[in-house]
């Protein structure tokens, strides 16, 4: 249970656009189940995003729910897009180090002609490299 | 205390709390109907003063908060009013013990009470009482309202004459230490002369005053005692009671700043007193003149002037954003004990009603997320369905309406747990229906046709689960239908391949008891779910409305004014009508239906599920004409292509028909799709003009029917095709049996001929025919025929082939004596011509194939019936395929001199191709016969 991330980039209409889930070594196979309550609760979240990013300056928000043990931290791209991490456990520099490296990813990404703007990211590079990155600040 | 009352809020603080219940067996409703006319005097102005006094009242209180009533006042039951039944006089005084009883459970906290008797007459009604009061029935008793608000008198005298005491009270030596129930075993031997004590004692009592100010309408008089309390316990480090007095001020504080009520439904009912803050200033005024005569308030505040209230009111009421932070240390100082849960909880969501009315959504946030994580003990399931359910509600109020769905939808899981005995199957589904709005979800598909598909889909598709398994629990298999179908609809996209599987598995096992329909399902608290047509299976892409095949297809008959012609101008063109007209074009189709024939109308659809799907009772909505529809049963290939598909119905009456969708049942769901609502269509438009019915010929001829199709150039098309060979000269008869098959009578007949373009030579008549004979069987019934002769005659001239010329000119020279070609080399020329012309026949006609061919049609125009009264005939066309041979062939021809110089003698070699005898006669000369195959000499 402890030490697994959620890791859902959502667009503005609330959907989501990427979703990826980081466990511990030991833990390979996540929980059906689970993986719903995973969405449930960053979509509850979404509202204090919204409400969040207007009174901070930075990108990062931070920490901006809780629900029981987990965490919602979130950056919100100056286009509205949210990164958002469901953990929990603190890991504030590790999450703060894969939203920047994600975003320079996201950032390529949305730069690319045949990638329409919040549309599911279908890029297969993409994902292994979010994986690659989510391994190194977040499991290691 | 234990029960949390999550309806509070800050202006409650200054209410009286009234219970009224009902002793003995009332009913319900009758109880709730006098329940419900006494909560209507919720303020009252008390006579003499002009301070206002608000009544909380409630049927269900527990009596252990009760027992916090020294702590906030406010939560005191101070008024009982008894409801009950009693019909005889011989039931009188045990009703009235029950009323003592009743009393008794609030006897330490009561100021007064009342019992209201319904049905009791005679002597004892008569006797006026004040604490009883009788009414015949529950129909009859005008008097409730104006008892009450004596009531209400009562008790304000009761607690004036309470708050006059307490506030002298705090001069003398011995105030008496009050306590919330779980202190009290902690100041067993405490020592009760120490300051520390008596500040204690002091500071909890001017809270107390502050409240009983509050309830009493005196809103600058509490502001005072609070303050002051506040000094004193912040001294003695008695948090509790802090946090308590800082709720105090807050309250009033609200109360002030905010007139209109910070609890929603109650707000409503103070509007309707005094809404305007500058009013809300008038109605305190009053109150503060009263510190005048309050020899406590007199002494500890100094305010003896009216005017200088103004300034008191600046100085001791707290700020909107005092009024949070306030809040925010009393709940601090709560939450250090764990028995003052309760209160935490209940100053959290009076917390966040305020801000919310402040509009500080992200600060009330914060208060609820404290709030979800105060434990207050093992709570029972209902208790945290109604917490969950609260917690929703305020996130609502702040705008935070996904995590409001987030909670309900907690509260509503929270109804059906396992370790619940009985599952509100029904409670849940009405929360989870709640939910949709915050999950970004409606019930109407119509929604989801526009755009991007809006919130989170995998969400979504949870909720609806959870709302088709909810409704089948519930018992209400049409309504799992309803949402099943809508799951499937809406969420096509993004079920994978396994998903869409089981979503239709479940479906078809729901729909073999209930099936879908397309009525508005309506639910017994006004809910109405649309009907959810499968407009996605399959995916239609094209509609096009088919004409008639050729042979139907109804003509108008030129009238002599030009009827055809635009009316609406005068110029025979312009560019200006023509683009009106092509607009006009776009919804209406220039051809015409005939009542009572079957129409077509295709569809390009594609299925887009991955495995096969079936399609039954597939069939066209029509409006306009009566309509017979002849529904067709379809199964599409998975994942198939654009597969076209035609719907057939035949009209039954005349007028403009409209193709307004169709409908279809899949998986044992009724769909009727309309073509507005499909998204990306294509149609050649969707009105038709029906005209009245017609006719239908059907031709059959003593001929063989042709492969050969002709290609007309005026685009007509021919509906049977028959071919002849003959040899030049002959005629041939053409049977043609005329059938009526058709349900109305044919009246009028014309047949012209038209002869395809030929460079041949035609002799005679091609085509020669009396229709007189036909036209005396008319008019034709349905189902009878007629005969029809058409004289066939081939006459054609052969010898102006272009081979035979030179031939001549080959004579030419041989009249000057040199040999004549060989046959064989004149046979094979015109073979060589006629190939690219016929190829198949040529090399079927053998060595001496001079081929030619004719092509002509006839055209049958006849009409009959209604659609004749109106002027349309239709054009049934007979194409007739004539291969012309050759009877015989001149092979040579060359010329001997005669015995006069002036003439010469014309050699013919004659030929006869055909299988028969022929005769060959030349003018003025006698006859030749020629056998089949035989070549002779002729001078």
């Amino acid at each position: 249970m402890s030490g697994s991330f959620y890791f859902p980039i959502v667009g503005h209409h609330d959907n989501p656009g990427f979703e990826i889930e980081f466990l511990p070594a030991e833990k390979v196979e996540s929980k059906h189940d689970h993986h719903h309550f995973n969405q449930s609760i960053a979509h509850a979240a979404l509202g204090l995003v919204d409400a969040n990013r207007w009174l901070c300056n930075n990108m990062h928000l931070k920490t901006v729910d809780k629900f029981n043990e987990w965490f919602v931290s979130v950056l919100a791209t100056a286009d509205h897009v949210k990164f958002i991490t469901l953990h929990d456990v603190r890991q504030d520099h590790g999450i703060k180090n894969l939203f920047s490296d994600v975003y320079e990813l996201y950032i390529k990404l949305a730069m690319n002609l045949f990638y329409k703007p919040y549309s599911p990211i279908g890029s297969s590079t993409f994902d292994i490299k979010v994986q690659f990155l989510g391994k190194k600040h977040l499991l290691s | 205390m234990s029960v949390p009352d999550y309806m509070q809020c800050a202006e409650d603080h200054q209410t009286l709390l009234v219970v009224v219940q009902p002793v003995g067996i009332v009913s319900e409703e009758n109880f709730f109907r006098i329940y419900k006319r006494i909560s209507s005097v919720s303020q009252i102005n008390v006579r003499d003063s002009q301070r206002v006094l608000y009544i909380r009242y409630r049927h269900h209180y527990p009596p252990e908060n009760n027992e916090w009533g020294d702590f906030q006042t406010h939560r005191k039951v101070v008024g009982l009013i008894t409801v009950t039944d009693c019909f005889s006089a011989k039931d009188w005084p045990q009703t009235f013990e029950k009323f003592h009883v009743q009393k008794e459970i609030y006897g330490s906290t009561l100021y007064d009470s009342r019992l209201f008797v319904f049905g009791l007459q005679g002597e004892i009604a008569e006797q006026p009482r004040t604490d009883v009061a009788f009414y015949p029935n529950y129909d009859d008793c005008e008097s409730v309202e104006k008892r009450i608000e004596d009531f209400i008198e009562s008790l304000f005298i009761v607690l004036e004459s309470k708050r006059l005491d307490r506030a002298t009270d705090k001069s003398g030596d011995k105030i008496p230490l009050l306590c919330v129930p779980f202190e009290k075993k902690d100041f067993v031997g405490l020592d009760t002369d120490s300051r520390h004590y008596k500040k204690r004692c002091q500071g909890r009592m001017r809270k107390h005053v502050g409240d009983l100010c509050l309830q009493a309408g005196m809103l600058q008089d509490s502001l005072v005692h609070y303050h002051m309390s506040v000094e004193l316990l912040r001294s003695v480090n008695d948090f509790l009671w802090l946090g308590a007095a800082l709720e105090g001020l807050c309250s009033a504080s609200v109360i002030y700043h905010y007139p209109g009520g910070t609890g929603g439904k109650t707000g409503a009912r103070r509007l309707q007193g005094s809404s305007l803050p500058t009013d809300a200033g008038n109605r305190h005024r009053p109150g503060a003149q009263e510190v005048l005569i309050d020899p406590g308030a007199l002494t500890t505040n100094g305010i003896n002037a009216d005017t200088s209230t103004e300034i008191g009111r600046a100085k001791n009421c707290l700020s909107p954003e005092d009024i949070i932070d306030k809040y925010k240390e009393a709940i601090s100082y709560y939450s250090k004990y764990k028995n003052a849960g309760v209160i935490e909880l209940e100053a959290c969501v009076k917390a966040v009603r305020v801000l919310a009315i402040q509009k500080r959504s992200m600060e009330a946030s914060e208060f609820l997320q404290n709030a979800v994580y105060i434990n207050l003990r093992q709570l029972s399931e209902e208790e945290k369905i109604q917490r969950y359910s609260i917690l929703s509600e305020l996130y609502e109020l702040i705008g935070f309406h996904r995590k409001s769905a987030f909670f309900k939808r907690v509260a509503a899981m929270q109804c059906v747990a396992p370790s619940i005995a009985e599952p509100g199957w029904r409670a849940c589904y009405k929360l989870l229906l709640e939910t949709l709005p915050g999950y970004s979800l409606s019930l109407d598909p119509k929604d989801f046709n526009k755009g991007t598909h809006r919130g989170w889909a995998a969400v979504q598709m949870r909720l609806l689960h959870e709302l088709v398994y909810a409704s089948r629990r519930m018992g209400n298999p049409a309504l799992s239908v309803r949402h099943l179908s809508f799951l499937l609809q809406t969420m096509l996209d993004f079920l994978s391949d396994q998903e869409k599987k089981d979503v239709t598995q479940s479906l078809e096992s729901y729909t073999s008891k209930c099936p879908g329909t397309m009525e508005l399902l309506s639910l017994p608290d006004g809910l109405n779910l649309p009907p959810v047509p499968f407009t996605k299976l399959p995916i239609v892409r094209r509609v096009k409305l088919l004409n008639l095949p050729a042979s139907l297809r109804p003509q108008k008959m030129k009238s002599l004014l030009g009827q055809n012609m635009s009316t609406k101008s005068p110029f025979i063109y312009s560019p200006i009508i023509a683009h009106n007209r092509g607009e006009e074009r776009s919804k209406k189709i220039d051809f015409q239906w005939v009542q009572g024939d079957v129409c077509e109308v295709q569809l390009m659809v594609y299925n887009p599920m991955p495995f096969e799907l079936r399609v039954e009772n597939m069939g066209l909505l029509t409006s306009g004409v009566e309509f017979e529809s002849l529904p067709a049963a379809l199964s599409l290939p998975a994942e198939s292509g654009l597969y076209p598909v035609t719907l057939v119905g035949v009209p039954r009456s005349t007028g403009q028909i409209t193709i307004n969708g169709y409908h279809t049942t899949v998986f044992g769901v009724f769909s009727d799709c309309l073509l507005d609502s499909l998204p990306g269509i294509k149609t050649n438009g969707s009105t038709v003009e029906v005209i009245p019915a017609l006719p239908r010929l059907q031709i059959s001829t003593s001929l063989p029917r042709s492969a050969r199709t002709l290609q007309p150039a005026s685009g007509d098309e021919i509906s049977t095709n028959v071919s002849v060979q003959l040899y030049n000269g002959e005629t041939q008869q053409l049977d043609i049996k005329l059938e009526n098959i058709g349900t109305e009578p044919l009246e009028k007949l014309e047949v012209t001929s038209k002869i395809l373009t030929t460079k041949e030579k035609l002799y005679g008549d091609f085509l020669s025919w009396k229709l007189e004979e036909t036209l005396s069987q008319f008019p034709l019934q349905p189902g009878k025929t007629a005969t029809f002769t058409v004289n066939i005659k081939v006459k054609l001239d052969f010898s102006c082939q272009e081979n035979l010329l030179q031939d001549l000119n080959d004579d030419g020279i041989s009249i000057s004596g040199l040999p004549l070609s060989s046959p064989f080399r004149q046979v094979v020329k015109p073979r060589v011509e006629s190939k690219p012309v016929n190829p198949p026949e040529s090399s079927k006609a053998g060595d001496f194939s001079h081929v030619k061919t004719l092509e002509a049609i006839l055209n049958f125009k006849y009409s009959g019936g209604p659609g004749h009264v109106d002027g349309y005939y239709r054009n049934l066309s007979l194409g007739i395929h004539v291969e012309a041979e050759p009877s015989v062939f001149f092979t040579r021809v060359s010329t001997l001199p005669a015995t006069s110089t002036r003439q010469c003698h014309l050699l013919l070699d004659v030929f006869n191709s055909t299988e028969h005898e022929l005769t060959i006669s030349a003018k003025n000369n006698e006859e030749l016969i020629l056998h089949a195959g035989e070549c002779q000499r002729d001078f």
